[in-house]
């Protein structure tokens, strides 16, 4: 990709007529554009939402706290001032550098706390949270929940859907649930888990991105408008299926163990609703070269540390084609687990520790700062710009395909959000967040903004609690109360939206 | 010189608890579930019937007074039963459920059933592999004849003899006819669903895919009847949750034909079947997994080491690493036949080529695990294996906090609160005088409020400090000999041991970790945390371990030969 705006509309329309005619086998599939079908063009352009996550924080220390070496540093927010437009210029020598080719479309929100607020300020997590502050952080960070116990013992799970789960619910023409992608979650505790399908149950995680994009094809026709050549068969199976459910629920069955049955078959019941839907193109790809590598019945490649990167890539690849495709209008990625990334070793061979022990300038029990201060402060710079890169190119993924108005970016609320802003000290107060795309003109971009304070939690500390965010993005993409008005409030914190970040 | 640890710092210092993985709960006050004795409490079932004295308690249980534990009529088969229910149905080896979003676990377990729900993209893993594996068997002709067992060619009674023998397999009871005469519909479709292949393959296909799906298989139904009170497990039911339990898998012939002669609901005839199962090879998966969890054998994928200063390790040493505790654990409970004991203290392991160099063994290894006898003054069973000693360390250095929480938390099963929110504490910067890993941990854990916890926490980890960050025995540290002296309570008793081989010596023989292991074992098998209904069968099986003889494969056939095994409550509002 050459520098300056990502989309050459004409080449893409050009391109889009020559998959018409049938010519252009051997593109990319991100290029073969497809005939949208009359449905599809008559309807109105949908809008999607992509959440990434990262774990661990990011290079940055706002400074105030004695007994930190070093004094305040950061290297991931822009360094255009709090209040002004973004320029191509705005992150010249920040470690999210690359963020600058899509200044235009990007807004960052400032003075956003984690809610519920986290360890040391206010209405803090249950005690004894799973995983300590990395629990906490991990169940709320999409749900802004607290932690329930699930199974007994120490609170272990978020207390509700996440915003990614309901946005699915309510936009999703098919199956109601968001795609969730990981790449190797290394954990099934509370650090192993950010998207939540309800109170207590995580979403499922695909790890697998061979996986993720077969089961999506054997979903889905072949074409545009077509029929799913395993429509018939699928329906005789599940109508011998849905007389055993309703009968086993004629059963003296507890409300809980009806509810069990009634999410695992109503949601076979969706994906039937949902394999007749058509988005700009079918879901397939042209070349599946480096995906089907993964189309194995061992684990050995998504375990193996080295295939991290390439992974998240094939995962960003499979996430963009079932946006465009409609195959679901939510995607959540997530790169690692709490605590557990691998070590970044493929940006060079100085990163001999995993992005967590860096971002505590600390390996050893003996406390912090036993690794070089400096020297961790550049190795989570340099994972901060891999990251970068990685948002980068799922940003260039989405710019590819032209909605009727706009690209598919412009038409979705995409949002990058890191566990901690301050690694070191499970910092959550100014959250290091990237807001990206417009949703249809409903965001407001452009901005690095300071979003209005709306609760004290300290003397000395008064912040946008971030479930506001997720209230606005929820709006944003399509998401309304049940008469119609604007959907109020997501989770714990405070109501309304983000005034700022609204067009 | 000393500067002031300001609470981000103690923050990040407990976060090093967690760096590679370890859920960090240190609490570094006694509000954080020490007493005033410092003597550790044991954590486990705070009920009522758990809390009374011995002497009460055993009473209440000999009196069969202490009520059941409730428990969901639907329980989802947990991903090990899937994969083996599938296994022994169709003749494959395949483990699907390796694909599959993990469950999340709860206690260090995926299998509780309070956890397995199914999501919709569960509900589309299932569905793909029911479809994969009806097309793929029915493909196979010699599959597919031992499946079928009777004739194409006799038509409608071969598809019945099919249908009411290969589904109530894979439900795990005897079909209703109108769930015969359900797939017999379907069966029939399969000319009008498909356009190609042959008619009765393809009805085959469309039933195996079918019965793959249904919630008969996929969940285990416990009696709902009577739902006032206990219900008493059928002998259908026993079978099932025999094979479930023991062999993560479906009755054998013997086993369906015991529960339908009615052969399968005293304590005595369920005892022989269990000890039965427990001779067979199948009963090692069960076994496998609940030790694959028990030793949080995933915490090793993200064992990390410093390239530069350790080479030679790789992802084959992680594998082997965890191979090793696989294979030492099933030698135990079914070669050895040992006791918790004789986990704690077999002088012998599994290595291959990756591993063997790090217990200072020379000689020609390869790719494969072969046991070996270890320098008995050096190794002791499980806590002195490489791979829980290579986990519970950083990257370079040891961590004494972090094999020692293990030790006491997860091995001891004594209660550790969550960390202190604000605590101000002071670290030193290296000096002359705190040369060892000991040294420095003692000198910023060792006073004040945080010696409340650390001064149980960190006396195993000490002992351990006899092995180095990848698990090789080492003597001095920085240049400093080691000291491997320390004093711990076991089973409420100040115990002075020295090193490794006295700390696995005085944990193998004591009740506390007898009762630890118990608890989860039972936790494993019960798939949920112990309850008051629970307390009697544990205590029975803790106190066998005390005997000399008593072993693993006996405790298995307790808990599976209970009241609370065999009876259960209906949870909720079951109607």
């Amino acid at each position: 990709m050459s520098h300056g705006r990502v989309n050459d509309r004409t080449l893409e329309r050009r391109r889009f007529l020559k998959a018409a005619g049938g010519i252009a086998l051997g593109l990319p599939f991100l290029e073969l554009f497809a005939p949208r079908s009359a449905k599809a063009a008559a309807a109105a352009t949908p809008k999607r939402l992509v959440t990434m996550v990262n774990f661990s924080g990011v290079n940055y220390y706002a400074g105030g706290d004695s007994g930190r070496p070093g004094g305040a540093y950061d290297t991931f927010f822009p360094k255009t001032a709090i209040g002004s437009a973004l320029t191509a210029q705005s992150w010249a020598g920040q470690g999210t550098e690359a963020l600058n080719r899509y200044f235009d479309k990007i807004s960052i929100p400032r003075n956003m706390v984690m809610s519920p607020g986290g360890f040391w300020y206010g209405d803090t997590q249950p005690g004894n949270t799973e995983g300590g502050d990395h629990g906490a952080a991990c169940i709320a960070l999409l749900s802004c929940q607290k932690g329930i116990a699930v199974g007994g013992g120490a609170p272990n799970r978020a207390g509700g859907m996440s915003f990614d789960t309901l946005a699915a619910s309510k936009i999703n023409p098919g199956v109601k649930q968001p795609l969730v992608l990981c790449v190797q979650p290394r954990r099934s505790d509370s650090l192993g888990y950010v998207s939540y399908a309800s109170a207590g149950t995580p979403s499922s995680q695909i790890v697998n991105p061979w996986n993720a994009y077969a089961t999506m094809v054997s979903s889905t026709p072949d074409a545009v408008g077509a029929v799913d050549r395993n429509a018939l068969r699928r329906r005789s199976v599940l109508d011998l299926v849905s007389s055993e459910v309703n009968a086993l629920k004629r059963a003296p069955l507890s409300q809980s163990d009806k509810q069990k049955l009634d999410m695992h078959y109503s949601a076979i019941r969706d994906f039937e609703n949902g394999s007749q839907q058509a988005g700009l193109i079918a879901c397939r790809m042209t070349d599946t070269a480096a995906l089907s590598r993964y189309n194995r019945s061992d684990t050995s490649l998504t375990d193996d540390a080295a295939n991290y990167p390439e992974i998240g890539k094939l995962h960003m690849d499979v996430l963009t084609l079932a946006l465009a495709c409609d195959y679901n209008r939510v995607a959540t990625l997530q790169w690692g687990s709490g605590t557990s990334e691998p070590t970044y070793n493929w940006i060079s061979s100085q990163h001999t520790y995993g992005h967590h022990p860096y971002s505590h300038h600390s390996a050893s029990d003996t406390g912090v700062g036993d690794l070089d201060t400096e020297a961790s402060k550049t190795r989570m710079r340099e994972i901060d710009t891999w990251h970068t890169a990685q948002f980068v190119y799922l940003l260039d993924s989405l710019s590819r395909y032209n909605d009727s108005n706009g690209t598919m970016l412009d038409n979705s609320a995409v949002l990058w959000l890191n566990e901690f802003s301050d690694g070191y000290a499970h910092g959550n107060i100014d959250m290091a967040a990237v807001v990206a795309g417009s949703a249809g003109g409903y965001l407001r971009t452009g901005r690095h903004f300071q979003s209005a304070s709306t609760r004290t939690y300290q003397s000395w500390l008064t912040a946008t609690p971030h479930n506001m965010l997720f209230t606005t993005l929820l709006n944003a993409v399509g998401v309304r109360a049940d008469n119609g008005s604007p959907y109020a409030q997501f989770g714990i914190g405070s109501a309304g939206e983000m005034s700022e970040l609204k067009a | 010189m000393r500067r002031a640890h300001t609470r981000y710092e103690m923050a990040a210092f407990i976060r090093t608890l967690s760096v590679i993985g370890i859920a960090a709960s240190c609490g570094c006050s006694g509000v954080f579930g020490l007493t005033d004795s410092k003597r550790p409490q044991q954590e486990g079932a705070s009920q009522n019937v758990a809390d009374l004295d011995p002497e009460q308690r055993a009473a209440l249980c000999a009196a069969g007074a202490v009520p059941l534990a409730k428990a969901p009529v639907l329980v989802r088969l947990s991903f090990v039963q899937y994969d083996g229910v599938i296994q022994d149905l169709l003749g494959i080896t395949d483990r699907p459920s390796l694909q599959f979003s993990p469950d999340p676990t709860v206690d260090g377990f995926s299998n509780y059933s309070a956890s397995l729900a199914v999501s919709p993209q569960l509900a589309r893993d299932f569905r793909t592999t029911a479809e994969n594996l009806a097309q793929s068997i029915t493909a196979d002709s010699a599959k597919l004849s031992a499946l079928l067992q009777c004739q194409p060619s006799a038509g409608v009674q071969c598809a019945t003899s099919f249908i009411n023998r290969f589904v109530a397999r894979a439900y795990r009871r005897p079909l209703a006819s109108q769930e015969t005469a359900n797939y017999l519909t379907l069966f029939n479709s399969a000319s009008s669903v498909f356009d190609s292949g042959d008619v009765f393959t393809n009805g085959v296909r469309l039933v195996i895919e079918a019965a793959l799906q249904s919630p008969s298989f996929l969940y285990r139904q416990a009696p709902a009847e009577g739902t006032s009170g206990v219900v008493t497990l059928t002998d259908v039911q026993v079978a099932e949750q025999l094979a479930l339990t023991l062999w993560s898998g479906l009755p054998d012939d013997t086993l369906s034909q015991a529960a339908s002669a009615s052969l399968l609901h005293t304590p005595e005839q369920v005892r022989a079947q269990v000890q039965r199962m427990l001779a067979s090879p199948k009963a090692r998966r069960t076994l496998s997994k609940f030790h694959d969890e028990m030793f949080n054998l995933s915490l090793y994928t993200s064992i990390q080491k410093d390239p530069t200063r350790f080479p030679d390790f790789s992802t084959a040493t992680i594998a082997a690493m965890q191979e090793e505790v696989r294979r030492f654990a099933e030698d135990i409970v079914f070669d050895t036949k040992g006791g918790v004991y004789d986990l704690f203290t077999a002088p012998f392991t599994y290595v291959n080529q990756e591993t063997a160099p790090l217990y200072g063994l020379s000689g020609d290894f390869g790719p494969e695990m072969v046991r070996v006898d270890l320098n008995a003054n050096e190794r002791a069973g499980i806590v002195t294996q490489t791979g829980f000693l290579a986990s519970h360390a950083h990257s370079r250095d040891t961590s004494p906090i972090l094999r020692g929480v293990y030790v006491f938390r997860d091995l001891l099963c004594n209660g550790l609160g969550a960390p202190p929110a604000d605590v101000v504490q002071t670290v030193p910067d290296a000096t002359a005088a705190l040369k060892t890993q000991r040294q420095r941990v003692q000198a910023i854990t060792g006073s004040g409020s945080c010696n409340a916890c650390h001064s149980n926490i960190n006396p195993p980890g000490f002992a351990l400090e006899a092995f180095d960050t990848l698990g090789r025995v080492q003597t001095t540290d920085n240049g400093e000999p080691i000291d491997t002296k320390v004093s711990m309570f076991i089973d409420g008793v100040a115990t002075e041991l020295n090193g490794p081989v006295e700390l696995a010596q005085a944990m193998g023989a004591s009740d506390q970790a007898a009762r630890c292991y118990t608890t989860k074992l039972a936790r494993f098998m019960l798939q949920r945390r112990e309850a008051d209904g629970d307390v009697c069968a544990i205590d029975d099986v803790s106190r066998g371990f005390a005997t000399p003889g008593y072993t693993i494969a006996d405790a298995l056939t307790a808990l599976s030969t209970t009241r609370a095994a065999l009876n259960y409550t209906p949870m909720g509002d079951a109607r």
